[in-house]
């Protein structure tokens, strides 16, 4: 029989009973728009790790020197003074899957402008290590290579730093003393909020490498470099290759510990992508569960329906309808609610989703082929439920149907 | 080949009630040709309705043989029975049996979805129908708004649509008071003298047997009188 027919003669058979339809077909919209909604705080909260992976820079690989303190004063000795330097020169030129490495040396100081002071962390390092933490200047320019080799005493501030330090006024061009040094501001860094760690980004002045060493460590040296591996390239090679290299220029031994420790912002980004997707599965798996209920709803709708329409079905049986066409119609019905309880629960989950949004400040994220997924999975849950009740009407013995009071 | 219409010989229909085997239709032969009009009555029990429900193909023969329209019935499958009913037999029941908050161009028309006729030339028809059985003024109407005479001429419409071999009515008068119930028989014995249909009607009632002009008589599984007689009204 043309589907079209039976289509038609389904639907013709939902208008009778509005409100019963509308209610049988409310365990789907809502088990439907559970899925959606989670399935879209979910995608929500996976972006957001991988945007923070990708935008925040989060990709750096840190190399610790912890061997320094554990290992004795005799290897102390033997390292040569500027081991980091060295150490990030060697990682660039032979390192295949890093696009940069820099020593890097952190010291807390009072900074002091002409409208106030803050303390802070003053961080020296390469020019490389802008690209490194993939960070952009909001205003001015970076420091460079020449500063670098000029040991000028220049510097870039973070976005908090500035606002402390001039509060409305443009730092780029002032001045700023640093442990009684003064270093011309060049560079206003972009914002980067507050990190996955919790800490600030932007409470930081960075200043060429060289000039920090010579102007503000004094003796302190630097123990840390930082790396990041190339575009396309696991972070785990980067982390193996850098590994091997150290190794190799420390002249360890097979049977020997590393004097160094790598430490992988992208190894707690997996954990943290690791533990969204496991929520997402659980929140998921849940959000099924009433949509399984609504599901059991509707077979129970169908077969009181089969029941209360016993007669019916009789008389369609002796005018000349076949078994297959009563089990046809009956699934159709079915599918119909469950399609349409995909479709409103789509809505529905839509603006759910949106309310969370609004409300909580997550991000959600609403694809149009979730409105595709929403329909077919309903409809096959509709085929599934189904069934059974049209089944069992196109089982029917059509004079005992007939006779049913 | 015969001209009959039905050709029933030694028809058996035994019903298994536990362990007991109960014949309900007991070695019954019956031959009806094209354009009779054949009233079975008998008491209730008597194997009359099981006897219609064989003839209208919706129960199979325990034993014996039907032929209709020389098709061997005993033979085809249960999907074959479906499409001989919804083609050649036209079924009028005693609770009419249509179908509720549902126009009565649709129930007219409800035969036909299952031959796949399309939707506009399904209600065409029915409406044709209707207005030939003097209900064209209420094609939009619901079932529930038409009085119980009217409620079975919509019956007997559904039953014509598919321009069956035969009609046939199982106590078609049941729910009806006399004047109403002499209306339906007259309105069988129109179509049965004027467009030639075979009409087969099921009844208990003397009176209603009366409009046919033959009279088989059914008891205890077994035709008792088989008669050729002067038709009322």
């Amino acid at each position: 029989m043309n589907p079209l027919i039976i289509l038609s003669e389904s639907l013709r058979s939902l208008q009778k009973n509005k409100v019963r339809t509308g209610l049988s077909v409310l365990g789907i919209v809502i088990g439907i728009a559970a899925v959606i909604t989670m399935v879209a705080v979910g995608e929500g909260a996976r972006r957001r790790v991988e945007k923070e992976i990708a935008t925040l820079g989060d990709d750096w690989i840190m190399i610790s020197y912890w061997g320094m303190q554990r290992g004795g004063a005799r290897r102390q000795q033997g390292m040569p003074p500027n081991f980091t330097s060295d150490d990030a020169d060697a990682i660039e030129r032979e390192c295949s899957a890093v696009r940069g490495a820099t020593p890097v040396n952190r010291i807390t100081m009072q900074v002091v402008s002409s409208y106030g002071n803050y303390q802070t962390n003053v961080l020296g390092a390469r020019p490389k290590y802008f690209d490194i933490r993939r960070w952009q200047m909001s205003a001015g320019r970076e420091f460079n290579a020449d500063d670098m080799r000029m040991l000028n005493k220049v510097c870039c501030i973070g976005a908090t730093v500035a606002r402390e330090l001039f509060g409305a006024v443009n730092p780029v061009g002032e001045t700023v003393r640093i442990n009684r040094v003064a270093f011309d501001i060049v560079g206003l860094l972009e914002s980067k909020g507050v990190g996955s760690d919790g800490r600030d980004n932007d409470d930081t002045v960075l200043v060429p490498f060289t000039s920090l060493e010579r102007y503000l460590a004094g003796s302190e040296r630097s123990g840390t470099l930082l790396a990041a591996a190339k575009q396309g390239y696991d972070p785990a090679t980067a982390r193996q290759q850098i590994r091997d290299l150290l190794r190799q220029r420390h002249r360890l031994a097979e049977d020997e510990d590393d004097d160094f420790r790598i430490f992988d912002r992208s190894l707690t980004m997996q954990a943290n992508a690791e533990a969204t997707r496991t929520f997402n599965t659980l929140l998921t798996t849940i959000a099924s569960i009433s949509l399984l209920v609504g599901g059991v709803g509707i077979m129970n709708i169908m077969l009181v329906s089969v029941t209360e329409r016993t007669r019916e079905i009789g008389l369609r049986m002796a005018i000349g309808a076949a078994g297959y066409q009563v089990l046809e119609q009956f699934l159709c019905e079915a599918v119909v609610l469950c399609g349409m309880g995909g479709l409103f629960g789509f809505i529905l989950g839509w603006l759910v989703s949106k309310l969370v949004s609004w409300n909580y400040g997550w991000d959600t994220i609403i694809s149009p082929w979730m409105a595709g997924l929403a329909v077919a999975f309903a409809t096959l849950v509709g085929v599934f439920f189904g069934f059974y009740p049209a089944w069992r009407a196109s089982q029917l013995d059509p004079i005992e149907a007939l006779r049913y009071e | 080949m015969s001209d009959s219409l039905i050709d029933i010989v030694d028809a058996w229909k035994v019903y298994t009630l536990g362990e007991v085997q109960v014949p309900a239709v007991r070695g019954v032969a019956l031959k009806v040709s094209r354009g009779e009009f054949v009233a079975i009555t008998g008491p209730s029990g008597s194997g009359k309705s099981t006897f219609m429900h064989l003839l209208g193909c919706l129960d199979r023969l325990s034993s014996g043989t039907y032929r209709f329209e020389n098709q061997p019935i005993h033979q085809l499958s249960k999907l074959q029975l479906s499409r001989l009913r919804n083609r050649r037999i036209g079924f009028v029941f005693q609770s009419f049996n249509l179908l509720s908050r549902t126009t009565i161009v649709d129930n007219v028309a409800l035969p036909l979805v299952y031959q796949g006729v399309k939707k506009k030339d399904r209600r065409r028809l029915a409406a044709e129908l209707l207005e030939r059985l003097g209900l064209g003024d209420r094609l939009r109407h619901h079932t529930n708004q038409l009085s119980g005479g009217q409620q079975q001429r919509v019956a007997i419409a559904r039953a014509l649509i598919t321009r069956p071999a035969m009609l046939l009515a199982d106590e078609p008068t049941g729910n009806l008071d006399t004047k109403t119930s002499h209306e339906i028989m007259t309105l069988f014995q129109q179509l049965n003298r004027n467009e030639g249909i075979t009409v087969v009607v099921v009844t208990h009632e003397a009176e209603i047997a009366a409009f046919a002009k033959r009279h088989v008589m059914f008891r205890d599984g077994l035709i008792v009188q088989d008669v050729m007689q002067a038709t009322a009204a």
